[in-house]
């Protein structure tokens, strides 16, 4: 077991020691501790980032949020500015371990569109299929924090459904969520994303063109379900088939879709 | 290292490895038992205890996040010798079989009742589905919690 621990005042300090040697950084510690008592990263020192409160922040402004990296899940769960405009993201939190995870785990990088990371004097930012790079693997490098995650106010209609074993704190066997807006009996600015279906999140984008491109019908629903499915590279593992997942996406692709026929009946 | 927190409405001192868990040293270092350790990856909830109010899993703490902290355990609840109304409800409801879970789904409890007073059935269970009972099942705590929220709420 690693057997130093620094925990920086601020993150101009933090930053610092990232210049300086290599860390494993502690945050929520949700995934670390578990890992640190498993043996592993013996020799590494841990920087403990926990209560930089400067990056744990939610702000909404000009049709944008922006959300320090250290707010914590329970943090984004009792936001009023959250609840009103992305209850698609409550939705999902919602289904993040327990009350005491989601007291300690932070947001990270979880969900959001576009990462900024910070490393002494530089940030970069970048859209968030750029940052994640496969399962537990990101373009984060040693010397660098995400600062926060940012996201435009999504369309009106919001849906987001996972598929575990059971109810409570299962790990999602697929999830998907969709947003979308409607003008002249279209679906517009339309967004599918898949969860546990590929290497990391993706968006079915053939899907999403092919529902902005006419009218929307129940025939276009049933194959963009399709579509999506075949755009999802899931594997079989303990806690199901690949062949499962991708008829789950499917299932839970058109399930989200069908609203939107009332919704764009009401937008011609 | 040292660290210095609040523990049960006590400041208090340890001399602590840096990687151990807060759980580790409520239990070694001041031999506070209540709070047990189950799976030791933050899925059982055995081991719930509050820092600052809010409810966590000390398997999942480092001692070192603890400092400067109030922590409550359950012994904190009946510091005076008499049960607290949470435990009593646990005890009149039946729902403690071998006891294991208990202190966590106590604790859990606690923190739900703090901040939400007259929670729905929905809100009990969503609150206690961090806490993993293999005997009774979860009937009798969600009733434990609703008696515990009523006589709470209408002290006799």
């Amino acid at each position: 077991m690693s057997l130093e621990y620094i925990r920086p005042r601020n993150v101009e300090e933090a930053l610092e020691c990232l210049l300086s040697r290599t860390f494993k950084i502690l945050a929520g510690g949700t995934d670390l501790v578990i890992q640190l008592r498993e043996g592993r990263h013996k020799d590494l020192p841990i920087l403990d980032i926990s209560r930089l409160s400067e990056l744990r922040f939610i702000r909404e402004k000009d049709g944008k949020t922006v959300i320090g990296a250290l707010t914590t899940l329970s943090d984004l769960l009792s936001s009023e500015s959250l609840r009103r405009t992305a209850p698609v993201l409550l939705a999902a939190v919602r289904e993040i371990g327990s009350v005491q995870i989601r007291n300690m785990g932070t947001i990270g990088t979880r969900f959001c569109q576009i990462v900024s990371l910070g490393r002494k004097g530089r940030t970069r930012t970048m859209p968030l299929p750029d940052f994640l790079l496969g399962p537990c693997k990101t373009v984060l490098e040693s010397c660098e924090l995400i600062h926060s995650v940012s996201f435009s106010t999504p369309p009106v209609y919001q849906h987001f459904e996972k598929l575990g074993e059971r109810k409570a704190q299962a790990i999602s066997i697929a999830s998907t969520a969709l947003v979308s807006g409607f003008k002249n009996g279209r679906l517009k600015g339309i967004r599918v994303a898949l969860g546990s279906v590929a290497p990391t999140v993706i968006r079915a984008k053939q899907a999403e063109a092919f529902l902005e491109s006419r009218p929307l019908t129940p025939d276009m629903i049933l194959d963009a379900g399709e579509m999506a499915a075949q755009e999802a590279s899931p594997i079989s593992d303990v806690r199901a088939t690949a062949a499962y997942r991708r008829k789950m996406v499917m299932a839970m692709v058109t399930r989200g879709l069908w609203p939107c026929l009332k919704e764009v009946g009401e937008s011609r | 290292m040292e660290i210095s927190f609040i523990l049960n409405g006590n400041p208090v001192n340890a001399g602590i490895a840096p990687t151990q868990t807060l759980l580790d040293v409520l239990r070694e270092s001041f031999r506070l038992t209540g709070t047990k350790e189950g799976c030791s990856e933050g899925e059982c909830g055995a081991c719930t205890v509050l820092v600052n109010g809010k409810a966590v899993v000390s398997c999942l703490m480092l001692a070192p996040q603890a400092e400067g902290c109030e922590v409550t355990t359950i012994e904190g609840l009946s510091l005076g010798g008499e049960l607290h109304p949470i435990q009593t409800a646990f005890v009149k409801e039946g729902a403690v079989q071998c006891g294991y879970c208990t202190p966590g789904a106590v604790m859990s409890s606690y923190a739900l009742l703090s901040e939400n007073p007259r929670p729905g059935e929905g809100e009990i269970r969503a609150a206690i589905a961090g806490n993993l009972c293999r005997c009774t099942g979860y009937q009798k705590i969600v009733k434990a919690v609703q008696r515990a929220a009523e006589e709470m709420d209408d002290p006799v």
